[in-house]
């Protein structure tokens, strides 16, 4: 169980992990096409729904102890899409754990099961 | 010390921390709508919230991470190096991390590229340009004289 085989297994009742995130990128083919080049990732990220560059270079800001320190414009990009990875796994891990359990609504307590693996995972 | 001004400033970050929470808050809803959609399931409001708090929160430890590699690396920028450093703890995470950092480098390239094309060609243009207007001047001059 877990994203790979090395993480162990824990006891929650009826938990299916996603295997890898891959499957993120699948969604996003079944949505039309986006733009290409440079601008495929930022505008991508506008048309599909995300977390824009201002808004990730903003919240990095808030927490550093540095007023020196800044952030190159490919790791916002990066950065961006990591968050909505992490997003997209605790909406995904909280929906399977809700099917897991036959619930059509997923709700704060499947979100609380799926938190600690989520965690370890990032 | 004026305790006025620490009021004022410590209200404008609360404010900008509200703000940002707000931002934060309506994409992971997005998110999670596209989410649900994809896999014809809800989601209630308070899990939409726990979500976003979530993330802020994590947010939290992934900007302290990034400035102490870059400063690890004695560098003030942090780059997409320090990004990849952060998404160690799982492969998976790992391999779509580096496989979006390729892509991006690629994109830079090609970029470059264009811009290279478009500069030689207004150079071009340009020595054209002045080629015209000196044949005009000339044939002005004659006209006048």
């Amino acid at each position: 169980m877990g994203l790979s085989p090395e993480t162990p297994a824990t006891h929650v009742r009826g938990r299916v992990p996603l295997r890898d995130y891959s499957s993120h990128d699948a969604a996003r083919s079944r949505r039309p096409a986006p733009p290409r080049g440079r601008r495929r990732m930022e505008k991508r990220a506008e048309s599909a729904s995300g977390f824009r560059k201002e808004t990730v270079n903003k919240i990095l800001h808030l927490h550093f102890k540095d007023d020196k320190t800044r952030v190159s414009s490919d790791a916002l990009l990066l950065m961006a899409e990591m968050l909505n990875v992490f997003v997209r796994e605790a909406a995904a891990r909280g929906a399977r754990q809700a099917q897991a359990e036959d619930l059509d609504r997923v709700d704060i307590e499947h979100v609380e099961k799926v938190l600690p693996q989520l965690l370890l995972d990032f | 010390m004026e305790p006025e001004g620490e009021r004022e400033r410590e209200r404008e970050r609360l404010l900008h921390t509200q703000r940002l929470k707000a931002a934060v808050h309506y994409t992971v809803g997005c998110l999670c709508q596209e989410v649900a959609e994809d896999k014809g399931i809800q989601f209630s409001k308070q899990t939409i919230a726990a979500i976003s708090e979530i993330t802020f929160r994590q947010c939290e430890n992934f900007a302290k991470d990034l400035e102490m590699f870059a400063r690890h690396g004695k560098r003030t920028v942090i780059n997409s190096e320090d990004v990849k450093l952060l998404a160690r703890r799982s492969n998976s995470l790992l391999r779509y991390i580096t496989q979006k950092s390729e892509e991006l480098a690629l994109n830079n390239l090609e970029q470059k590229e264009r811009k290279k094309k478009k500069s030689s060609a207004a150079k071009g243009r340009r020595t054209s340009d002045e080629q015209v207007e000196a044949a005009m001047a000339e044939s002005e001059d004659s006209n006048m004289a």
